[in-house]
């Protein structure tokens, strides 16, 4: 069953963009570029992952992101902000379980790898076996 | 300009696999297709390739670069009575066993700058670091196995090694110490079944720097080795090479690489009692056409 993401992001562009990888990595997304929108959709799909890019957010998305996170997201759910370290709008997130802080520099490619991190969405190497040789071998170098 | 040669490493983890006797051959059968061939003997310790050619000796070794004997790297560079084909005799030197991998690199860069087309590098049995380096900085890597446990154990020892050394030298590169630990404590996957394949070791390592992983990923999978099945008697034994590859993509994360057998052919025993290459007294051998298989798959008068 493919993971489902929602997305957030102020910003159109930057928010298709990651819309697109997850997409094309085989992920349901739901793209919102309101926040209070994107809280209500993760509420009520209860997704794998939520995305919020914190890149162009006004400080009150910020307070939002910082209130949702901490009571209303549910235990399945994993959170990626997109912002930088520094910003005093994120010091809340810190060493917050089940939240994890990726640079505002928009790189698809480290974002999905981040999320296949997070939930080991490669899907595991299909075992052929050939015949008992493979069994013998795998005896003698402990990996069975 | 003159391009750089093809550096081709043949590998035999297990001693007595006929690796020696396969770059010997494979040299000549290169060189039929035209091309210019440097064979190097790397098997420190034991050389023995210039054997196989009759050549009772070398006049200058690899040892007599290594140690400022010679001015250059071609002084020990010697023609065979194959046209197209000169050698580079191993040495017997200690030291050069534990060459440091910049100084290995440093000599294939010496080495890329012969005159040939092929550079073949005839390595020594094992798996200790001065071989897999030199696995790892060839263009291509040929291992050599035969179709028994103990030798397809000892390869695939081997190709975990190169993985192992592969992420090391990158992670050490990067200043990484926690993707290090990460590998260190990833080599005991019996205490650590979390890290049992590479796939759980990315998994763990992306948590700690996923820019770096990923470039790991990318590095390992550039990995193609070719695996050479030798003295292959009946169609089961060809099951070897795909046995070794289940595992490499199954516990290694390693999905490049093809399989080539070498028919077992009475006719090498005879050759080497001659100390002449198959390719020179019986070129119309089941061994002979099997090197011109692999010389084709190099890529050899293409």
């Amino acid at each position: 069953m493919p993971k489902t993401a929602v997305v957030f992001s102020p910003d159109v562009i930057r928010g298709n963009v990651m819309s697109r990888k997850m997409q094309h990595e085989g992920m349901e997304v739901l793209l919102f570029d309101r926040a209070c929108q994107a809280a209500e959709a993760v509420a009520a799909n209860r997704p794998s992952i939520f995305i919020f890019d914190t890149c162009g957010c006004i400080p009150e998305e910020l307070r939002l992101l910082s209130r949702f996170c901490a009571s209303d997201m549910n235990a399945s759910t994993r959170a990626v902000v997109l912002g930088e370290d520094a910003n005093p709008g994120l010091t809340w997130m810190r060493d917050r379980e089940g939240v994890t802080l990726l640079s505002a520099a928009l790189d698809p490619e480290l974002l999905f790898s981040t999320i296949q991190g997070l939930f080991s969405l490669a899907p595991p190497a299909a075992p052929v076996e050939t015949d008992s040789l493979e069994h013998d071998l795998k005896d003698f170098l402990r990996l069975s | 300009m003159k391009s750089s040669p093809k550096v081709v490493g043949v590998i035999g983890p297990k001693g007595g696999v006929g690796k020696s006797t396969i770059s010997a051959n494979l040299a000549v059968a290169l060189t039929r297709a035209g091309a210019r061939v440097v064979a190097m003997d790397l098997d420190l310790g034991s050389a023995n390739l210039h054997v196989i050619f009759g050549i009772k000796s070398v006049p200058h070794t690899l040892d007599d670069f290594l140690l400022n004997r010679v001015p250059s790297l071609a002084e020990v560079v010697c023609e065979t009575s194959v046209p197209g084909l000169s050698l580079i005799g191993g040495g017997n030197v200690p030291g050069i066993a534990s060459l440091p991998y910049q100084r290995k690199v440093k000599l294939l860069r010496h080495l890329g700058r012969l005159d040939c087309d092929y550079l073949l590098l005839d390595l020594a049995a094992g798996v200790s670091y001065n071989v897999v380096d030199f696995a790892l900085i060839a263009n291509r890597s040929l291992f050599v196995t035969t179709p028994d446990i103990p030798s397809l154990m000892s390869l695939y020892s081997f190709i975990k090694t190169a993985v192992y050394r592969q992420l090391y030298l990158l992670f050490r590169q990067a200043g990484s110490d926690e993707l290090l630990a990460l590998l260190e404590k990833s080599k005991n996957f019996e205490e650590n079944p979390d890290l049992k394949t590479m796939e759980d070791f990315y998994v763990q390592a992306r948590l700690i720097d996923p820019r770096i992983t990923r470039q790991a990923e990318k590095s390992l999978a550039r990995l193609d080795p070719l695996i050479l099945v030798n003295r292959v008697k009946a169609g089961a034994d060809l099951n070897s090479g795909k046995v070794i590859k289940n595992l490499m993509g199954q516990f290694l994360n390693l999905h490049k690489g093809e399989i080539l057998s070498i028919r077992e052919d009475a006719a090498v025993t005879s050759a080497a009692a001659r100390m002449k290459p198959v390719m020179l007294t019986d070129p119309s051998s089941a061994f002979a056409m099997d090197m011109i298989k692999i010389a084709r798959f190099l890529g050899a008068g293409a």
